[in-house]
């Protein structure tokens, strides 16, 4: 929040929810069901005895809070589920079946962001575009259009890419 | 129920001196724990640091839920043994939360020889592995081994109980329908490689952990390649290629924050119901609890004091409370469940013994968990018990614990010797849990009675050979009978040998009972039947 | 090359017009637009505070000759540069309706839109100058998607809660729904909230009480940021001019929130996470009664 880190700690649950942020231990009572808890909207809580009612709101990374006509916006310090997807990591794409590329989107130095195109391969009659899963500067791209390859293949790396086996 | 009405009194000498020894021997195991789980050559710890490695200690914080209790199994293990290179066995085990379900845990300690197993960390984890499948609890295994300790290899590879049966536990865990979790963090070499290949699901991070069932170097013996341990066995070829490993992790924390969030997919099957009240904390002082206890093995207590110091309400329904009298039973409440106390106050008699085995199978037919409170030297012995029929009576007792169908828990009190020591259902009756107090003591007889007897056969001995009896001979007899046992027989030892599960601070033993009877109850009560009854 | 005089804390006017094409024109009074952030114009109001009458019939007539001088057909707005020394210089003409035409229509009680599709259609105007009579004062605010503590930054994201302040004089024209999607791909304005009242101080009281009403979550916005300039004293007293909002930039910065707020906000934001929800509550008896321990 605002650049500042905050941890939220639960440190009881009986005879109320008990979190400590900023070494402050609060209880936390009288909240909506934990179904409404879920949903974008108006919530009500009550902490240390005093009740509260403000708008909060998800998006992605980010929670907004609407709280005594001031909003505040706070992100996730840590996603710990953001990991590898598929089966590419960081720093490589490659080829999940044998195929022949169809075209490249990019060139080596590009920087790319999450959903950009990379190249089109075909395989089984079928073609798919890969994309970049995250932030990255293309290094280098190891096939050229009409290439074949095998399954497993180094398509394109990505700066600071370590040699990892297929 | 009644309340327990108190008739100590605090501010007598006895109380006091019983006071001042027990807190003394219960800080002793707070200071010996607190080694065995901390002290650690800083050399192995930075080794770790510079890995990029978490203590085991941390894993196991950031694992289980904030602000949740963890019942440590067996701190203690191997604290006697291997002169003292192995403390706690180099491993973890204990019960506690993650993602809101009851687990138990398995975790190597490298800090300690690399975190190599010794025959009694193997019995360690198939200890903790057998508690697991008793009482339907799944496992996570926090993996960072380097595989079996070769100077040992004897007393920890060929026989039944020992490093296979790991693998046969993790096995029927998994028929049973019990999950299990591994998170790679180190090696897991040979045997230690079919710890993450039996859970159902692993997690490895990436850099650190491997898995292999032959490590570089013997692979290079072997067949003279010559390979990392990334490459023959580590997170993208087991992830990406062989399917070993399911969940790659860039780092300790990521795989621990995945393995959560694995644990949290796991169907929660309901748990048995015993019948359960509002909880109250024992009216009476916990902490008199130290002054209460004696301070001399041969010296006795009232059990209706350590009762009323560990249930809700200190409130206690005495079964037959005019007969028997030497062995208290009854119903009373703990954290809420009920269960079925047995405890010693004096050696058990025949009409002792038939109270025990007619209370304990009332506890049976009404689904009450069982908790036996050990402070016992034995049975009657002499020609009119024996005519009475007490070794009949004492056969009943322990055919009816042995058969019970509802989870029995025990807590060595004070005295636990002999044949009573069966009667209560000791280490060999497959209670779910037992625990020890610092102050027990452990064997087939007492110290001094075993003394007295091998001094006595030794003279009939010098008898039948025609050879005086020798006082300086018999003083050694006496003398080496008595170190033995001395040191033999104590709550370390015992721990140290994992004839227990762990030594409790008797005033932690609420706490503790509470969340072994909570694990417990995961699995569903046995059908009742019992063996013959010798009337 | 152009010599121009150079006028310090210049306040910007506009007179809405209205021609029909045949040399009639109308004019519809005057705006202050003095309020801008990167000379864009993020506060506007009718009629102009502070303005001397005779200033305001200058500026109109000046207004209406030029536009009838063009035989102007259409809605139109031309742009004056106010001297504080009460001189007034010709800025532009922007020959459409502008963002900020809602004040005029409140105070004066016209569909400016229904006039200029009137026009178009070939039916003139439906009123005469002597017609208009304007009554109370209103304020209009821009709701933009921008961080005003990044510079103004434009934001990106989903309007994923939405609330509009109700009132009987309270007006809010959007062009977004709940659940919409903040793309780059358009300008940052989100919506416009405009609000009349008899008086000047009432409109700023009621323009601020909706602000604190309104709620739009899911994409940083100026919500709070035009709250701060409507309270501060010298915007109240009427004491505009284009380089307010640099001039009370300190003032205008948001202030600490106070840590038993800060507690609560982080308290709701962290309930809004599944996997803290659950390690909230779903820890079952007796280890959630017992806490935290180790024997």
């Amino acid at each position: 929040m605002s650049g500042r880190e905050m941890l939220v700690e639960i440190t009881g649950r009986r005879p109320q929810l008990a979190v400590r942020i900023d070494g402050i231990v609060h209880g936390v009572s009288d909240f909506q069901s934990l179904n409404a808890m879920s949903v974008d909207g108006a919530f009500e809580l009550t902490v240390d005895g005093t009740p509260y009612s403000g708008w909060r709101c998800v998006v992605g990374n980010d929670v907004y809070v609407r709280l005594g006509g001031r909003t505040f916006v706070l992100s996730r310090a840590i996603d710990a589920s953001a990991s590898v997807s598929g089966a590419n990591s960081q720093h490589e794409t490659r080829a999940d079946m044998p195929g022949v590329v169809v075209a490249v989107h990019c060139e080596a130095g590009q920087a790319v962001s999450r959903g950009d195109k990379l190249i089109t391969i075909e395989s089984m009659k079928l073609q798919a575009t890969l994309v970049a899963s995250h932030e990255a500067v293309v290094e280098t791209i190891h096939v050229s259009a009409e290439s074949a390859f095998e399954r497993g293949a180094l398509l394109v790396s990505f700066a600071g890419a370590r040699a990892t086996s297929p | 129920m009644t309340r327990i009405e108190s008739a100590v009194r605090t501010n007598s000498a006895e109380f006091r001196r019983r006071y001042h020894y027990n807190k003394a021997l219960a800080a002793d195991l707070r200071r010996r724990q607190e080694a065995a789980r901390q002290d650690r050559p800083a050399r192995d710890v930075e080794r770790l640091t510079r890995q990029g490695k978490l203590l085991p200690r941390q894993r196991l914080e950031l694992l289980l839920d904030p602000a949740t209790p963890f019942l440590e199994l067996s701190t203690l293990a191997a604290n006697l043994a291997y002169g003292g290179e192995s403390p706690g066995a180099s491993s973890i085990t204990g019960i506690g939360v993650v993602s809101g379900r009851e687990v138990m845990i398995h975790a190597d300690d490298p800090t300690v020889k690399g975190g190599a197993w010794y025959p009694l960390t193997i019995k360690k984890i198939v200890r903790a592995l057998d508690i697991a499948i008793e009482n339907r609890l799944p496992v996570v295994h926090l993996c960072d081994s380097a595989g079996g300790q070769l100077h040992w290899q004897s007393a920890l590879f060929p026989d039944k109980y020992m490093a296979g049966r790991i693998f046969r536990n993790q096995s029927i865990l998994s028929k049973s329908g019990i999950q299990q979790l591994a998170l790679v963090f180190g090696h897991c070499t040979a045997g230690g490689a079919y710890v993450p290949a039996l859970s159902d699901y692993n997690v490895i991070v990436r850099g650190t952990g491997a898995v292999f069932l032959g490590g570089p170097p013997l692979v290079k013996a072997a067949t003279g390649q010559v390979v990392s341990a990334a490459e023959l066995g580590g997170c993208d070829l087991h992830t990406r290629t062989s399917g070993t490993c399911d969940y790659p992790a860039e780092s300790e924390a990521e795989a621990i924050a995945t393995g959560r969030d694995i644990v949290a997919q796991w169907a929660r099957p309901p748990k048995q119901l015993v019948p359960q009240e509002p909880v109250e904390p024992p009216a009476l002082d916990p902490d008199d609890l130290y002054g209460v206890i004696a301070d001399d093995i041969k010296q006795t207590f009232d059990m209706r004091e350590i009762i009323g110091r560990i249930v809700d309400g200190s409130r206690f329904h005495e079964y037959k409370p005019a007969y028997g009298t030497t062995l208290v039973c009854g119903f009373a409440h703990l954290w809420g469940y009920r269960v079925a106390i047995l405890a010693n106050n004096g050696i058990l008699f025949n009409d002792s013994a038939i109270k025990g085995g007619h209370f304990i199978e009332l506890a049976n037919h009404n689904n009450t968990p069982l908790l036996f409170l050990q402070n016992i030297t034995g049975y009657m012995v002499g020609t009119q018990y024996e005519a009475a029929g007490i070794t009949k009576d004492g056969a009943k007792m322990i055919m009816a614990q042995t058969c019970s169908h509802v989870p029995k828990f025990t807590v060595m009190c004070h005295g636990s010797f002999g044949a009573g020591n069966y009667g209560m259902c000791g280490r060999a009756f497959d209670g779910r849990f037992l625990f020890g107090w610092p102050n027990h003591r452990i064997a087939v007889m007492g110290g001094e009675q075993a003394a007295n007897t091998l001094v006595e056969v030794k003279l009939r001995q010098r008898e039948r050979e025609g050879q005086p009896a020798d006082e300086a001979v018999l003083a050694q007899v006496r003398e080496e009978t008595l170190k033995a046992y001395d040191e033999q027989t104590s709550a370390y030892y015992s721990t140290s040998e994992l004839w227990d599960d762990g030594i409790l601070d008797p005033v932690d033993t609420r706490n503790a009972l509470a969340i072994a009877i909570s694990a417990s109850l995961n699995a569903p009560f046995g059908a009742p039947g019992n063996g013959v009854f010798r009337f | 090359m152009y010599a121009e005089r150079y006028i310090e804390r210049p306040r910007h006017i506009e007179v809405q017009i209205l021609g029909d094409g045949g040399g009639n024109v109308v004019h519809l009074y005057e705006r202050e637009c003095s309020i801008q952030r990167r000379y864009q114009k993020i506060i506007e109001e009718s009629p102009a505070p502070n303005l001397a009458d005779e200033t305001r019939e200058a500026m109109c007539a000046a207004a209406v000759r030029l536009a009838s001088a063009a035989r102007y057909r259409n809605a139109g707005t031309i742009e004056f540069v106010l001297a504080p020394e009460g001189e007034f210089y010709f800025l532009e003409m922007n020959t459409r309706l502008q963002v900020e035409h809602p004040v005029t229509e409140q105070v004066l009680g016209i569909d400016l839109v229904r006039e200029q599709l009137r026009i178009g259609a070939g039916g003139g105007l439906s009123f005469t100058q002597g017609d208009l009579r304007p009554r109370g004062h209103a304020i209009e605010c821009r709701i933009c998607a921008e961080e005003p503590e990044q510079g103004f930054r434009p934001a990106t994201g989903r309007v994923g809660v939405l609330r509009i302040p109700r009132g009987a004089n309270v007006r809010f024209d959007a062009g977004i729904r709940a659940g919409q999607p903040v793309t780059p791909a358009f300008d940052s304005l989100l919506a416009k909230l405009v609000v009349w009242d008899p008086t000047r101080v009432g409109a700023a009281a009621t323009l601020e009480r909706a602000l604190t009403d309104l709620v739009i979550l899911g994409v940083p916005t100026n919500v709070d940021y035009l709250a701060r300039v409507i309270r501060h004293p010298e915007f109240l007293a009427g004491r505009l001019h284009t380089g307010f909002l640099t001039d009370h930039v300190a003032e205008l910065a948001a202030p600490d929130a106070s840590q038993e707020a800060e507690a609560v906000v982080a308290i709701a934001a962290a309930l809004a996470d599944a996997d803290f929800r659950r390690a909230a509550f779903a820890v079952p008896e007796p280890y959630a009664s017992i806490g935290k321990w180790c024997n």
